[in-house]
């Protein structure tokens, strides 16, 4: 049959035509063609090739080819790839369009900030990781540095408890002093101690100084890293609004193990046979129940401007800040303003100034987290007619009830600068810096009585106010020449400042009414008042710096950066006022080279190698004088205490700066278009002079005990450091990944030999008159010193079996006999351990896809060891955790877990308090949503993002505690929980809207 | 362009100049010894200073008075299980690791600085020169004081007089140097003090030209110079300054303090902290239990009491407190965890006494800080002069001091303790040994009257007291660690 083939073939032409037809109605024009790369020619597969003004787009093939339905033949086309610079091509009536792509040197061009200036991040020759403010605002916290933790390798940060508003503790490279390890902050140009009083959303961009050659103009403060700040300030464009809120709720994440009231009685019946005959009626109470709070809010509330005519910029911002703690009675209340503008009345003058003015309330929580840890789980927390039971060891209820300790204040900070620019290459900058600050602690102790070891007969009021008052004034010359294979930077400085700082405490008791209203001088009774300075107060210390740094880079593949700074500090004797303190490094940019240009995979490859000496001044600034002391004497009939005056400990003229020599290699590398990334390093720290306290020989007459400060101990820290990163983009999809690591080995090589002695210091006390760490040569620093428990004694034949402690009996632990000679004694103490991870981690992943992204961070430590104070210190018959229902009894012999007991053998210091402090957890979950720009644009509205976050989601350590992350300012006796405020996992709901 | 460069010149140089003077910050409020002491008022402010170490706990050998623990007068006290480290005292057991040892090397140490400040700093100060020696003569007779303890209880010690620029060296000064030093600072003493009379009320409990001549003489006694000892006892008793307080009971009291024999004492006030004027010395050896005084240390002997009553002394009633007496209306329980008598074999071996000596009427332990220690006494130096005297054959003489202490220890009791009349030179060194017990027992003297008289074997040895060891303490391991092995240790430690 013809005709039906025919028909067929008829309809087949017909549909073409018509859907050709159907084709041309709609989409008029098509274009084809091909990508490549600019310089090597190469295809470019994955191209994103957009319709401008629409969402319709497609990819180039493996090819690099593409073909894409236009709507006119005026439109354009928009191509983009990551690594290479974006280009928007008209079509003009074209069907073919070829183009090429180059690689975005732009990114090359980035510009990281650096000590007294930026740098373009080729020129880099230091170690400088750079954060992004956005990246920070994924943490709810009120520290900044909170955001921080797990995303820079080589800095480790860990938190101190999860009390609101508590500044985390910050260490760069391990641990380089016995004193003050915290990094010098700079934001704005002003140095700071911690950054609490400054909003997470003003932050534009965080850099971390990690090595020597990028410190090394901070001089003496450099030692333990340097941490820039620096705030946004107003863009080019239009005026930029932007309001966000965010609103969630914090939960406790993990509880602590206890023994329940049943299992508590039953333990008390074996200790002491008959004690509770029907457990069944006592009361079951579960104290963390009882005082922690289920859900505790956290809110941030934002709000910037910022704009920018011809000569004048600026940027507003206004945030409130509110966290309420899973304690009751504690919580942290902030609210701040910053103001960042800029000025440009000539061409070649500009001021400007970056100001922050914060109010903030800190309820200090109440000491109840070891109370509730300790309580009788069969006491009931009230009795029938509603008083308070007298718990046993005390009442938390009670305690929450009577407690009253408050911190408010009000802190501003900022500078003010001017910055001229003459004969084209010269700029000079004068800055002012200043940090004002008051805060006021108030504690009220009304009268109760609960029981006899609870219980205050007389209310009384204690009040402390601290003044700060710091200023700094620096003043920059920078000259800058390009010519065509060279570029050089010069700098030269002056810089003085000046810290002040005052605090006085007064105390007044028997308060004729207890009501807030009283809390008042006025109220109590004159004859109690106590009126002193606290500490070293009041104390003022001056710094006065040279500085000169210079940078050179040849034919783009060559660099060079040396700096050398002068430092005189008034806390050093005129001996060794001045510390000098130089830098240098090199860099090579191998990528660069003609003898890789051909492995084209290869985006770029950094070889940097750099050396210097940095120093630290962290000390009191007393110890340089010998001081004259009042000690009265008592004469006369009647007798009478009579004023005397005569010389405290001597002081040591000779103090001077504790010294860091740095070194450090690293490699930067960059593959197919820089879609991999990352940082390899290898850094050595000696720190030399450190300032130790050492017993001083008697006769010098400095009275029993008594220590002097002296520039003794030596500490070393090296390690290894890497980051990898991939970031992709495949149509509305991209992604990116990261990896990152660092390694600690801390090492202590030297201790006061300089009079002798001293080949260790104690120190980590529990509380309790014991001391758990130790620092000494050979070791890291406050490393764990006690017993090595090798299990428990099941019956008199085992103890017969094995050296133990006279008044040791079965199911009392067994020790190791660490020197052999076939008894237990102090020798026998040995290294459990150290609180310095080995091995500390980051991974963290974004996605996008269209109008959803969503981000996590997961971060971790691996290798410390943390101490498990609160289970050691034991005074009385309390609480146990929930290990003890395996103890040792006459009917079970075999078990890890001793007899129990109040003290004695098994709580003196022991690797049984020992526990492994690694930790993997979730740190932040961001699910984010953005509403397509059409329904905005009627609202006038540029963005609008909702989403949903989670913190510290979910965590995974082996202990029986709220964390492993126990740290502590003081380096000695970092890693013990002694009770700790559980940090809290947040989830909260936010919204930002810019305009 | 001239004008330029000198301008940017002297801007430098200014520059400089307040550069210098920016990084210059003493402490605010307090003063350095680069400012002190400068005026008149300095130099007895730092006088009085150096006073106030004297108060300090660890002064009084270490802080537990382990001199008399170690005697026959007195067990450690408090009960069984208490301060282990000092029970070793009592047994002769202790080493050079004890930590009240070591308290007391440098607490000793930390005297002489205080009081070489003075000595060496007062001087340079424009003032009228009575004021200004008198001042220096209280300082060096607090050296004195120091060194004297030093060297009885160590015996060779390092001799520091100026703490601007110790020796490194940590050569040890044979005993009979600081025995000299000691001479010399308190013959300037004796030269430039006033004698106790001469002091306004208000100054009693400084250092007088008496306190000066007594300490003399009980150095030159230490030294076997009995021709010396017994001048300077004797130019104390002539002056006229001193005499006994009738009532033997009286002169530990409230009443009695700053008394006619009190030759050197130091004053303390009633509050538990020494910064307010307290002294912890007699609430380390106050009663135990009810009333809560304190921590029973230092407790009377049973041997002392079977001593006072083998000669019927009414000291004993003095001297020790039983349970069950009442003092100033307040009963004496003692200690529940006490054994109220211990018994070895059947014989009493312990009975709980306390130190009647430190007793303040009170029933607080905050009290007991208010009690003045009795540093030196007349009775003391009346029984130095006796035994000098006896030393020297000058036999008349010693009794009329001996009996004089006798006398008022006697009181009304015409009884007991009759005057001595034997002139037999070791007869009579033997009854001024029992006297000095009987008068002295609890003060600190008993054990080094034992020691400088060659009598420790005998008597303390079977309380395990070593000949040729135990005569002077250890040099504290600490010390010797410190010096890197360099300061040397007493033969037989």
């Amino acid at each position: 049959m013809r005709t039906p083939r025919l028909f067929a073939i008829f309809v087949f032409i017909v549909t073409l035509q018509l859907h050709s037809i159907k084709i041309k109605a709609q989409d008029e024009f098509l274009v084809t063609g091909q990508v490549t790369d600019a310089t090597t020619g190469e295809a470019l597969p994955g191209v994103n090739v957009l319709l401008v003004g629409t969402s319709q787009g497609t990819v180039t093939d493996l090819d690099g080819n593409y073909s894409i339905d236009a709507n006119s033949p005026l439109d354009s086309l928009k191509f983009s790839f990551i690594g290479y610079t974006t280009e928007v091509i008209p079509i003009n009536n074209r069907n073919s369009i070829d183009i090429t792509l180059s690689t975005d040197v732009t990114e090359l061009q980035e510009v990281v900030v650096v000590g007294y200036g930026v740098q373009r991040k080729s020129d880099v020759t230091g170690s400088v990781a750079s954060v992004e403010g956005e990246e920070l605002t994924n943490v709810v916290a009120a520290n900044p540095m909170q955001a921080l933790q797990g995303r820079v390798a080589g800095v480790q940060i860990s938190s101190q408890s999860g009390t609101p508003g508590e500044d985390p503790v910050v260490r760069i490279r391990g641990v380089g002093t016995f004193n003050d390890a915290a990094p010098l902050f700079v934001v704005d140009g002003m140095f700071f101690d911690n950054i609490n009083f400054l909003n997470t959303q003003d932050i534009q961009s965080i850099e971390v100084l990690k090595d020597a050659s990028s410190t090394a103009i901070y001089g003496s403060r450099g030692a333990n890293g340097v941490i820039i700040i620096t705030t946004k300030k107003a863009t080019e464009g239009e005026t930029d609004i932007r309001i966000g809120a965010e609103y969630g709720y914090q939960t406790l994440q993990q509880r602590i193990d206890l023994l329940n009231g049943p299992q508590f009685a039953r333990l008390v019946n074996d200790i002491n046979p008959g004690t509770y005959n029907n457990i069944d009626i006592l009361p079951n109470t579960d104290w963390q129940d009882q005082v922690l709070e289920d859900l505790a809010p956290i809110q941030n509330y934002q709000l910037s401007i910022s704009g920018r005519s011809e000569n004048i910029g600026y940027y507003i911002s206004g945030n409130a800040f509110l966290q309420e703690g899973i304690v009751p009675k504690s919580a942290f209340n902030r609210y701040s303003l910053k103001l960042n503008n800029f000025y440009q009345p000539l061409s070649f003058l500009e001021l400007g100034h970056n100001l922050t003015v914060t109010r903030f309330v800190r309820d200090n929580a109440p000491g109840v987290i070891s109370t509730a840890y300790r309580a009788w789980p069969i006491h009931a927390p009230y009795t029938d007619v509603g008083d308070f039971f007298p718990v046993q060891p005390a009442n938390p209820m009670a305690t929450i009830n009577y407690h009253n300790n408050q911190d408010q204040g009000w802190r501003t900070a900022g500078n003010f600068y001017a910055e001229a620019t003459f004969l084209e290459q010269f700029r000079f900058k004068s800055s002012w810096g200043y940090n004002f600050e008051n805060r006021e602690n108030t504690v009220f102790n009304p009268v109760f009585s609960v029981s006899p070891i609870q219980e205050n007969p007389e209310n009384d009021l204690s009040v402390q106010n601290l003044e700060v008052r710091d200023w700094v004034w620096e003043n920059t010359l920078h000259y800058d020449l390009e010519l065509p294979d060279h570029r050089l930077g010069l700098l030269a400085g002056f810089t003085m400042q000046e810290n002040r700082q005052n605090e006085v405490r007064q105390f007044i008791e028997s308060l004729v009414r207890e009501d807030p209203r009283f809390w008042n001088f006025k109220a109590g009774d004159p004859s109690t008042v106590v009126l002193e300075n606290v500490g070293d107060a009041p104390f003022k210390s001056t710094l006065l710096s040279y500085l000169f740094r210079v940078n050179y880079t040849w034919q783009e593949k060559y660099l060079l950066t040396a700096s050398f700074r002068a430092d005189g500090s008034s806390k050093f004797g005129e001996n060794n006022r001045y510390g000098y303190f130089p830098s240098a490094a090199l860099g090579w940019r191998l990528s660069e080279e003609a003898f890789l240009s051909d492995f084209s995979q290869l985006s770029n490859l950094k070889l940097r190698i750099s050396w210097g000496q940095i120093g630290n001044q962290k000390i009191p600034g007393r110890e340089q004088f010998s001081l004259i002391v009042p000690r009265e004497s008592v004469f006369g009939q009647p007798e009478e205490l009579v004023q005397g005056l005569t010389p405290d400990r001597t002081g040591n003229p000779d103090l001077k700066w504790e010294t860091t020599t740095s070194s450090n290699i690293g490699l930067e590398y960059g593959f197919f278009s820089n879609r991999l990334f990352g940082e390899l390093d290898y850094y050595y720290r000696e720190s030399s002079d450190i300032l130790v306290p050492l017993y001083t020989p008697g006769h010098f007459g400095n009275g029993f005990g008594t220590r002097i400060t002296f520039n003794a101990a030596d500490v070393r820290n090296s390690g290894f450091e890497f980051t990898v990163n991939w970031r992709d983009e495949k149509g509305d999809f991209s992604y990116s990944v990261g990896l990152l690591g660092s390694t600690v080995n801390n090492e202590v090589t030297g201790m006061g030999s300089a009079t002798g002695n001293n080949s260790f210091l104690i120190s980590g006390s529990l509380g309790n008159g014991q001391t758990v760490t130790r620092t000494q040569v050979g070791k890291p620093i406050g490393y764990f010193y006690g017993y090595n428990v090798l299990g428990v004694f099941e019956d008199e034949n085992a103890l017969d079996g094995y050296p133990h402690l006279d008044n040791a009996e079965p199911g009392d632990l067994k020790f190791e006999d660490v020197n052999g000679d076939g008894e237990i004694s102090a020798e026998d103490r040995t290294s459990l351990g150290s609180y310095i991870p080995d091995l500390s981690y980051g991974f963290n992943f974004n996605l996008k896809y269209k109008q959803v992204d969503i981000s996590a961070n997961f971060t971790g430590q691996m290798g410390s060891e943390i101490y498990n104070g609160k289970n050691a210190v034991r005074f009385d018959l309390l609480n146990y955790e929930s290990d003890m229902i395996n103890r040792w009894t006459p009917n079970n012999r075999t078990t890890s877990i001793p007899r129990a007991t109040q003290a004695g053998i098994n709580y003196l210091p022991s690797s049984r308090f020992v526990h492994d402090g690694s930790f993997f957890k979730l740190q932040t979950l961001t699910i984010g949503f953005n509403l397509p720009p059409e329904f905005l644009q009627d609202a006038g509205i540029n963005t609008a993002r909702l989403y949903l976050r989670g913190n510290n989601v979910f965590q995974l350590f082996d202990y029986n505690g709220y964390t492993t992350e126990v740290a502590s300012n003081d380096v000695l006796s970092s890693g013990i929980d002694l009770g700790v405020y559980p940090i809290p996992a947040i989830y909260t709901l936010g919204l930002n809207v810019g305009f | 362009m001239k004008k330029h460069i000198i301008f940017g010149f002297t801007i430098l140089l200014s520059l400089g100049a307040c550069e210098e003077d920016f990084l210059e910050n003493p402490p605010e409020g307090q003063l350095t010894n680069a400012v002190f002491p400068v005026t008149v008022q300095d130099a007895i402010l730092a006088t009085n200073g150096a006073y106030n170490i004297l108060r300090d706990w660890r002064f009084n050998s270490g802080g537990f008075p382990m001199f008399d623990i170690m005697s026959d007068d007195a067990k450690k006290g408090s009960n069984p299980g208490d301060a282990a480290p000092i029970q070793l005292f009592e047994d002769f057991d202790y080493d050079a690791s004890s930590g009240n040892i070591h308290g007391y090397y440098t607490t000793l140490y930390e005297v002489i600085r205080k009081s070489n400040f003075v000595i060496n700093q007062v001087p340079a100060i424009q003032m009228d020169q009575d004021l200004q020696s008198r001042l220096i003569g209280e300082a060096l007779f607090i050296r004195a004081l120091a060194y004297f303890r030093l060297t009885n209880a160590f015996g060779d010690v390092i001799i520091v007089t100026n703490n601007e620029n110790v020796s490194l060296s940590f050569e040890r000064n044979p005993r009979s140097e600081v025995r000299s030093l000691i001479i010399e600072d308190l013959q300037f003493a004796i030269d430039n003090l006033p004698e106790k009379s001469e002091y306004p009320e208000s100054e009693l409990g400084r250092a007088t030209k008496g306190a000066a001549r007594a300490l003399l003489a009980k150095n030159y006694l230490w030294m076997e110079n009995y021709e010396m000892a017994a001048q300077y006892a004797l130019e104390v008793i002539n002056s006229g300054q001193y005499t006994l307080d009738p009532a033997y009971g009286n002169v530990f009291s409230k009443s009695g303090e700053f008394g006619p024999g009190s030759i050197f004492e130091t004053g303390a006030l009633p509050f538990s902290s020494p910064d307010r004027g307290g002294n912890q010395y007699a609430n380390t050896q106050g009663v135990r239990g009810t009333p809560n005084r304190g921590w029973g240390f230092n407790r009377p002997s049973w041997d002392l009491i079977q001593f006072y009553r083998s000669r019927n002394d009414p000291r004993e009633d003095e001297t020790i407190i039983y349970l069950g007496e009442v003092l100033d209306g307040v009963t004496i329980l003692g200690d529940p965890t006490t054994p109220d008598t211990t018994y070895e074999d059947g014989i009493i071996v312990q009975v709980e006494t306390y130190n009647e000596k430190v007793w303040v009427p009170g029933t607080t332990s905050e009290e007991q800080w208010e009690h003045n220690v009795r540093i030196i006494r007349y009775a003391d130096i009346l029984l130095v002069a006796a035994e000098a005297l006896t030393q020297l054959g000058r036999t008349e003489e010693a009794l009329t001091y001996l009996n004089m202490v006798r006398e008022r220890a006697r009181s009304n009791n015409e009884e007991t303790l009759p005057d001595i009349t034997t002139t037999n030179q070791e007869e009579l060194l033997d009854i001024i040994l029992a006297e000095r017990r009987a008068e002295l027992a609890m003060e600190g003297e008993r054990f080094f009257d034992l020691v400088r008289t060659g009598r420790a074997a005998e008597v303390l040895g079977p309380l395990g007291y070593q000949e040729n060891q135990h005569d002077i303490l250890p040099i504290p391991q600490n010390e010797i660690d410190l010096s890197g092995g360099e300061l040397a240790q007493n033969q037989g430690w």
